[in-house]
């Protein structure tokens, strides 16, 4: 018995396999097997007399005869007695066979390929002259062709991709000409764009990754393309057959109670490009390139609606996420913030409007599109509630803050606070609803861009206009958080640097970035404890990893939840809690831990320090200094140089006399990483002759 | 003199710079860096180093600054994650798979015969279907995560049987255990590049962790010095020399441990004789059979050729084929590429000063299933003395 496989498919948790007993022509066969653990789902094989005698075309090759869509799955076979090509449709809840619809009769007119959309419609490949497939129809769920083009010279493969909504075939003389790949309209067939992708002539099979970019394949190479069919790699094996390219696009479910259906599309902007991302590896984004500025220190983004639209000072760019594109970002109505030149450096979205300000020649002003409608900008319209509306427009009462607008901070519907340059004012309504401006603070402002973040419980930290940070309430009361480091934030020059803030909701505290303009320049970082209320400052070895944007994302998976760090050298990076080095980097790692002493200053001998580390600690290094006071202390040289291992460590012998000691531990190892338990030291009070003389 | 205990407490309060030096408030400190009241990975408040960053995207975007970052999400489709991109290429007796980038999972992978069918759920498995010897049978190929995925690693795969149908379509027959899931893989550990290691001094790759049906490989290329002898420690118990081959005062030697148990502890490389420049490379071979070396050969030149020539026919199907190479030149040379159906694994190498004061060892594998003469081979490399070897491990 000679069974031929015809093709496999995956979908709510259940393989299908199509197969044929082609030499004894007993029929085509469709079983199902459970993704998790391949037994059987039901009857075992599902669907066999119902179905179709399969007999292959005696030397076409053919790619999967087999495509799923919502409700219906489709079959290619061929009666043997007559050798008609047959589409069965059948419904995949119940396997009835809906419908069998006969697309041609001969001998050796097979069926190279079929594929299905969202909505039950079939696209078939197939051949019209023997051997030789070079038609493409659709057909409804109905089995009912819609469209059948004829104009191809070969045709092999065909691939729809849901997540962006396109159809492409391949083969050889695309509409008889000289291209072999093609974006061809699901609603009528024609081409809608074609290339002659290099590598192969003709391409045999397509595929794609639900990405936006294809696969195709050819005897011994396979390409990658993106949808303008750029290629993006070349991959060439002695023995490739060119068919049945299968990728993982996203689309064959195998998780049936899956509640969340979201895309999403992660893009960086780079020196004015906007490139995309993932887990895997880049996304290249459609007229992505040298679309917005190349200079500006940073740029911000934010979504309202289907697009993501950007504030860069010098342009009007928009991004769909759905065709993963850039394009330009026009006005419907009205235009598009501007004056003298200069566009809008800061952008927000609030109650459905996209916000924008930092015109650097009109500095106060703010500037609101149409509610849910980011391309109206029309403020003589007539008067509504939903209207553009602007700082400076009459139609409005709200007017403009008295200081120059640095960021813009939504904070809910009802609430935007203007950061400025020494002042923080909060809008309180919409300004086309007796909106009012009212000023929170006229003696702190906020640092420029979006040096804030939110936590889960209202609160809002920033970095103010003078470098201390601030957390402040909805109601705008301010509390300031540095006092412990102000002394360093005092000396920033915030002209120089970029200043980031985000929450890392796990860690539960606040990231506060403070990266130089010069890229050469060293800094230092800070984390805010919310639990203990405390500040550690960190350090990049790398001062690559300095990071200029920050986004904190939550994908759907648990490792995505990530804060995202992009950084001077184009990569994306987060922080990961058993990350033991900074991609590639030694952490260097230090904290002094003192003074100490007994109570009363009394002088003492420091005679052994015992420590316990975590089991899965790597070793610490440890320096004690001793002095006859605090200060002298804390200078002095180090009195024990030593090392402390995981667990409990041996006591280390150290006997020096003094009134004041601090223990430093240290690390500057590449994949070290450390955690403390306990530490302690045995310590020697002089008696009171000896307290007299020393 | 009475003893006294005194505590140290970590400063879970942080840094505090704006009081008297010797009035700091209890729980904090004066500097710090780096670290955390409450370690990163465990969540405790007890004290501890703060987390690394890893890269997010495996991908340098542009060599250009990420000037924002930003995040659309549609609710459109169904979108995968894991294994998103991944592909799926048929060959006439086997297939191949490749990662979203086009770099490889698994190539030639030893499937049953006659081109198959392929298909990919969501997350990230592979499904295929082959022409097997009882008929058609059906394989799953279990996913992975991109971001653990070691340079080499193997396709991690499981079958899964189908049982047998009854009737016409007696056609799908039980799929018996599947090689695949046991096939042994390489695991990367570390790799070592010292522009001088001085004589007696060491270096450490602390954490290996080796177990007793594992065998610890390290490939060392070594300038001015022949005494590497009883030099590569793991966990105390000495590594041997599976196989050296010297030209002139250079030496390209591969290192080999089976434990007897599952060992963990580090790896020691030291150097008892004149300083040189030396890189190494670390790995472990996971799931062989037996985890013994079988035959193994070796040979020098000075050419862009490497090879090691053949070794004897192996003597069990199943194997792991190593190649090493290994160059007096600095790593910045032409890799070149790597012959006889091995799969480039990892290169290191010293730069800086005369380029024949450097060395460079680059290590490949490839895993065969049927018995047969292997070589270690690569063209294309710079000009340079070089030593190469291939071992077999079975």
């Amino acid at each position: 018995m000679t069974v031929k496989s015809l093709g496999t498919v995956v979908d709510d948790g259940v393989v299908y396999v199509y197969g044929s007993d082609d030499a004894a022509a007993q029929g085509s066969i469709l079983w199902r097997y459970r993704a998790s653990d391949g037994t059987a789902y039901g009857s075992s094989p599902w669907l066999h007399a119902t179905l179709p005698v399969w007999d292959a075309p005696s030397t076409m090759s053919f790619n999967s005869q087999i495509a799923i869509g919502k409700d219906k799955i489709g079959l290619l076979s061929l009666t043997a007695s007559t050798a008609n090509l047959v589409l069965t449709i059948i419904t995949k809840s119940t396997g009835v066979v809906s419908s069998s619809t006969t697309i041609v009769n001969g001998a050796n007119k097979g069926g190279a390929d079929i594929a299905a959309d969202g909505s039950d419609n079939f696209y078939v490949i197939w051949a019209n002259t023997a051997n030789t497939p070079n038609r493409v129809n659709k057909f409804n769920s109905a089995g009912v062709s819609q469209w059948s083009i004829t104009a191809h010279t070969s045709l092999y493969g065909v691939y729809y991709d849901r997540i962006n909504s396109r159809l492409l075939i391949c083969g050889s003389a695309i509409d008889g000409g000289a291209t072999d790949v093609a974006i061809i309209s699901v609603a009528d067939g024609t081409t809608t764009s074609s290339s002659a992708v290099a590598g192969a002539d003709p391409w045999l099979s397509i595929t794609g990754d639900g990405r936006g970019m294809y696969r195709l394949g050819a005897a011994d190479i396979v390409v990658s393309i993106n949808a303008d069919y750029t290629i993006n790699w070349t991959k060439t094996a002695t023995g490739f057959t060119g068919y049945k390219l299968a990728a993982a696009d996203g689309q064959q479910t195998t998780n049936v109670a899956k509640t969340t259906f979201r895309v999403h599309r992660l893009c960086g902007v780079l020196d004015g490009d906007v490139i995309g991302f993932d887990r895997r590896g880049e996304i290249a984004v459609a007229s992505g390139l040298a679309s917005l500025s190349a200079i500006a220190a940073v740029v911000f983004a934010s979504q309202n609606g289907r697009y993501v639209y950007f504030a860069d000072g010098v342009s009007t760019k928009r991004y769909d996420p759905v065709t993963n594109s850039m394009g330009t970002w026009t006005a419907s109505a009205g235009s598009l913030p501007v004056s003298s030149g200069y566009y809008p450096r800061l952008i927000a979205t609030w109650r459905g409007r996209t916000v924008q300000a930092g015109i650097l020649a009109d500095p106060h002003n703010w500037f609101m599109s149409k509610v849910n409608d980011p391309t109206d900008w029309d403020y003589g319209a007539t008067v509504s509630a939903i209207m553009a509306v602007a700082g400076n427009q009459t139609n409005s009462t709200t007017g403009m803050p008295s200081d120059v607008i640095t960021c813009l901070l939504p904070y809910s519907d009802n609430i935007l606070f203007f950061g400025l340059d020494h002042t923080i004012a909060r809008l309180d309504g919409d300004p086309m609803a007796g909106g009012q401006i009212q000023v929170v603070s006229d003696t702190v402002g906020m640092a420029w861009g979006r040096p804030f973040c939110r936590d889960p419980f209202g609160g809002i930290y920033f970095v103010s206009s003078r470098g201390p940070v601030y957390r402040m309430s909805p109601s705008g009361q301010l509390e300031r958080i540095s006092q412990a480091i102000d002394y360093k934030l005092d000396n920033i020059d915030l002209g120089q640097y970029v200043c980031r803030m985000a929450w890392d909701d796990r860690a539960q505290g606040a990231h506060v970035f403070l990266t130089p303009l010069n890229r050469d320049w060293e800094t230092i970082h800070y984390w805010f404890d919310a639990r203990n209320q405390s500040w550690w400052p960190d350090v990049f070895k790398d001062l690559d990893h300095n990071p200029k944007a920050v986004y904190l994302f939550d994908g759907d998976l648990p490792n995505d939840r990530k804060l995202l760090l992009g950084s001077w050298d184009g990569y994306i990076r987060n922080f990961e809690p058993t990350a033991k080095e900074d991609d590639g980097e030694a952490i260097e790692s230090r904290v002094l831990i003192g003074p100490f002493a007994p109570k009363g200053q009394l002088p003492f001998i420091l005679k052994d320090v015992q420590a316990v580390f975590s089991s899965d600690s790597d070793p610490v290094g440890y320096s004690l200094h001793v002095g006859s006071h605090a200060e002298e202390a804390r200078a002095a040289a180090a009195a024990k140089v030593g090392m402390f291992l995981s667990g409990r460590s041996r006591s280390q012998f150290i006997r020096r006399g003094g009134h004041s000691a601090y223990l430093r531990l240290f690390n500057s190892t590449k994949g070290w990483a450390w955690a403390m338990e306990s530490l302690l030291a045995v310590i020697a009070i002089e008696n009171q002759t000896r307290r007299r003389i020393f | 003199m009475q003893n006294a205990d005194q505590p140290i407490p970590f400063p879970i309060k942080g840094v505090f710079v704006s009081g008297p030096i010797s009035q700091q408030p209890p729980g904090t400190t004066t500097d710090a860096q780096n670290v955390r009241a409450f370690d990163p990975r465990t969540d405790r408040n007890r004290g501890a180093s703060r987390a690394g960053l890893e890269r997010f995207c495996p991908d340098q975007l542009a060599a250009k600054s990420v000037q924002e970052i930003f995040h659309a999400v549609q609710v459109y489709g169904n979108a995968s994650a894991t294994g998103q991109g991944d592909i799926f290429v048929p060959l006439a007796s086997t297939f191949s798979s490749y990662d979203v980038s086009g770099d490889p999972i698994y190539e030639g992978h030893p499937s049953s015969p006659s081109p198959s069918h392929g298909t990919f759920d969501q997350d990230g498995n592979l499904y295929t279907t082959h022409a097997g010897q009882n008929g058609l049978e059906v394989k799953k190929f279990a996913g992975f995560d991109p971001a653990m995925l070691l340079a080499g690693d193997g396709f991690l795969g499981q079958g899964r049987g189908l049982p047998n149908v009854p009737g016409p379509g007696q056609a799908i027959a039980n799929f018996a255990a599947n090689a695949i899931a046991n096939d042994p893989r390489v695991v990367d550990i570390a790799n070592l590049d010292e522009g001088n290691l001085n004589a007696a001094a060491s270096h450490t790759i602390t954490n290996v962790s080796v177990k007793s049906n594992e065998i610890l490989v390290v490939a060392v290329a070594r300038h001015s010095g022949f005494d590497l002898g009883h030099t590569l420690l793991f966990a105390g118990e000495a590594m041997i020399e599976t196989e050296r081959q010297d030209n002139g005062d250079f030496r390209t030697s591969l290192w080999s441990l089976k434990p007897a148990a599952d060992l963990s502890g580090a790896l020691v490389l030291s150097n008892t004789h004149v300083s040189g420049s030396v890189a190494a490379i670390a790995f472990k071979i996971i799931q062989l059979a037996s985890s013994a070396s079988d035959v193994t050969a070796d040979d020098s030149g000075s050419s862009t050729t490497p090879n090691s020539t053949g070794a004897g026919a192996t003597t069990v199907a199943k194997e792991v084929v190593v190649g090493v190479v290994g160059t007096r030149g600095p790593s910045t040379d032409d890799a070149g590429t790597w012959g006889a159906s091995l799969l480039a694994h990892q290169r290191a190498g010293t730069e800086g000063g005369v380029a024949t004061s450097n060395v460079t060892v680059a290590t490949a594998y490839r895993i065969v299933y049927q018995t047969g003469t292997y070589t270690a081979s690569k063209s294309g490399i710079t000009s340079r003395d070089w030593c190469a070897i291939c071992t077999t491990f079975k």
